[in-house]
């Protein structure tokens, strides 16, 4: 399917004030001062090998994923993906948390699913404006994995992806420093 | 939705075991389960029909009240963690642990007539927080005591080093003043002394051997179990130490298949001394076996001879160090280094119809590559 490059321009304007909205609503929740860059936008046939070359990969690393799914007006979901190891430290830098970031417990998927449901949320909120009638949404849930492979995501009906990457950093109050970028994606269908 | 219906889900609603409360667009809350009526001490009565706000002021709050907004803005559900909003409701008592660690589900849902309202659930997390945190309490203190066994460990590995250079300069250096010795010893027995003096240089040379002997024991010793235990195939181990002079007139027959032992690198080793000592103390030996027998969770090595055998008042003391009528470390040496992965060795033949030694190999220890 052919997009104009209007309609693009659009879907990245929808997202960079959706996720601006987040960044907002992160700063508060964690006392941590989040810059988000213009994302970069992508439309793709959902496929492994699509999906990959989408995401500028061979082959993928295992991921975090918060994943909503919707339906009515429009149906599909809206993932926030991050690198498995980029997620855990992007829950301790935003927790604050004291001891070795090693592992993804129950407490802190609870909080990632928490900040990707900020993130996913105002990006929703966002693009609600384009819509005439409520949508229906699932509970947002967690993933492990490699991305492309998620069932989820591979058995969505239609087949069209839009990717919206982008590069985060997240600047915390003077004593913690700057824990460097955190590359987060967009994908919704 | 008709009346009956209405009273039906209102009372589903009450039975589950989590905080229900549903709100509409201007937040006024119409539904308030028992669950939650029973955390909060707040009565269904004093709930509904009032603005959300004022039963739960934590939605005055500026980011709960926006992330609320999001829901009735077509954001979709919201999730509010107990790690950044450990209790939003209020609790009946302070000191309850139920409802202690709350996670929150804000979602959306379209009522006939009604408009958008929004369904909160109330989930006691409490037991699996506190379970967490005392999960990595108990990895924090597991990898503080790792780091510490790590510094213990390396502290040993700097004097086990240290040790063993001192203990290898040292033997190098006193055979080196053992030659010179012996080479004195040597030219002095050379010019034929006799007498007492004979005697004593002789007692002297005995008294050099045995020196020597025990250096060689104490480097022995110090390499035992200082490289990794590796796989040995037993027939290849029992041919290869069978090998020499004294071995000339003997039969050494294996029969252990392609049993495999973990070992010390020193078993060449302890398998020379056993088969030497077959030969040298068994006066007529002429055959040596080595059989093995499997048992439910270990298997034996069998070794015997056709010698004299170990005498009965003999037996217990063998292994000792110091006993024995050549070095008296042979046997000792042999029992220590099978020791180091577990292996137990005894001696059960008939004085007068060989010895026999058997080897225990435990669990794990032992193997039989290409057999299931």
């Amino acid at each position: 399917m052919e997009i104009s490059e209007e309609v693009i321009d659009g879907i990245r304007e929808l997202i960079t004030i959706g996720v601006g909205h987040s960044a907002g609503m992160i700063n508060e929740l964690t006392k941590a001062h989040v810059t988000l860059t213009v994302p970069e936008v992508r439309i793709f046939d959902i496929n492994h090998q699509t999906a990959l070359s989408a995401l500028d990969v061979t082959d993928p690393d295992e991921s975090s994923q918060v994943i909503l799914s919707f339906s009515g007006e429009y149906t599909g979901s809206l993932s926030l993906i991050i690198p498995y190891k980029s997620a855990i430290h992007l829950v301790v830098f935003l927790t604050g948390e004291e001891g070795s970031p090693d592992e993804m417990d129950a407490l802190r998927v609870e909080t990632l699913i928490e900040v990707g449901n900020v993130v996913i949320s105002s990006v929703m909120s966002s693009f609600s404006i384009l819509l005439s009638s409520p949508l229906t949404f699932l509970y947002p849930v967690y993933r492990i994995g490699k991305w492309v492979e998620n069932s989820l995501i591979i058995n969505s009906h239609p087949k069209q992806g839009i990717l919206a990457r982008k590069f985060s950093y997240y600047q915390f109050s003077p004593q913690t420093g700057n824990p460097g970028p955190n590359e987060i994606s967009d994908p919704g269908s | 939705m008709t009346s009956d219906y209405a009273s039906i889900i209102s009372q589903s609603l009450n039975t589950l075991p989590v905080g229900i409360c549903i709100i509409r667009e201007d937040h006024t809350i119409t539904f308030w389960n028992r669950t939650i009526e029973t955390w909060t001490g707040i009565s269904q009565i004093q709930a509904e029909g009032r603005v959300l706000e004022d039963v739960v002021p934590v939605f005055r709050e500026h980011h709960e009240k926006s992330r609320l907004k999001v829901v009735f803005k077509g954001g979709g559900p919201v999730i509010l963690s107990s790690r950044f909003h450990p209790r939003i409701f209020p609790l009946r008592d302070n000191s309850q642990n139920e409802g202690k660690y709350q996670r929150i589900i804000i979602s959306p849902f379209i009522l006939q007539d009604e408009g958008t309202q929004a369904i909160i659930t109330v989930e006691d997390v409490t037991a699996i927080t506190e379970q967490v945190f005392m999960y990595r309490q108990i990895k924090d203190q597991l990898a503080f005591e790792l780091e510490e066994k790590k510094i213990t460990q390396r502290a040993l590995e700097m004097a086990l080093s240290k040790l063993n250079n001192l203990a290898s300069i040292t033997r190098h250096d006193l055979l080196n003043s053992l030659t010179v010795f012996e080479g004195y010893l040597g030219i002095l027995l050379n010019q034929e002394p006799g007498g007492k003096i004979q005697t004593y240089l002789e007692k002297m040379r005995e008294s050099t051997l045995s020196m020597k002997r025990h250096i060689t024991f104490a480097r022995d010793y110090q390499e035992m179990g200082n490289a990794a235990p590796t796989w040995y195939h037993v027939e290849s181990l029992v041919k290869n130490s069978g090998t020499g002079p004294i071995f000339r007139d003997i039969t050494i027959e294996a029969n252990t298949g392609n049993l495999e032992i973990l070992a010390d690198p020193l078993i060449i080793k302890a398998m020379y001394n056993l088969l030497e000592n077959a030969v040298r103390h068994g006066e007529h030996t002429t055959h040596i076996t080595v059989s093995h027998v499997k048992g439910p969770d270990s298997v034996t090595i069998i070794l015997e001879d056709n010698g004299v055998g170990v005498p009965s008042d003999k037996k217990g003391r063998i292994f000792n160090k110091g006993f024995g009528s050549n070095t008296g470390l042979g046997l000792f040496l042999t029992r220590e280094i099978l020791g180091i992965t577990g292996m137990q060795i005894i001696e059960t033949g008939t004085p007068g119809k060989g010895a026999r030694f058997e080897i225990r190999v435990p669990a794990g220890h032992f193997r039989y590559p290409g057999e299931e």
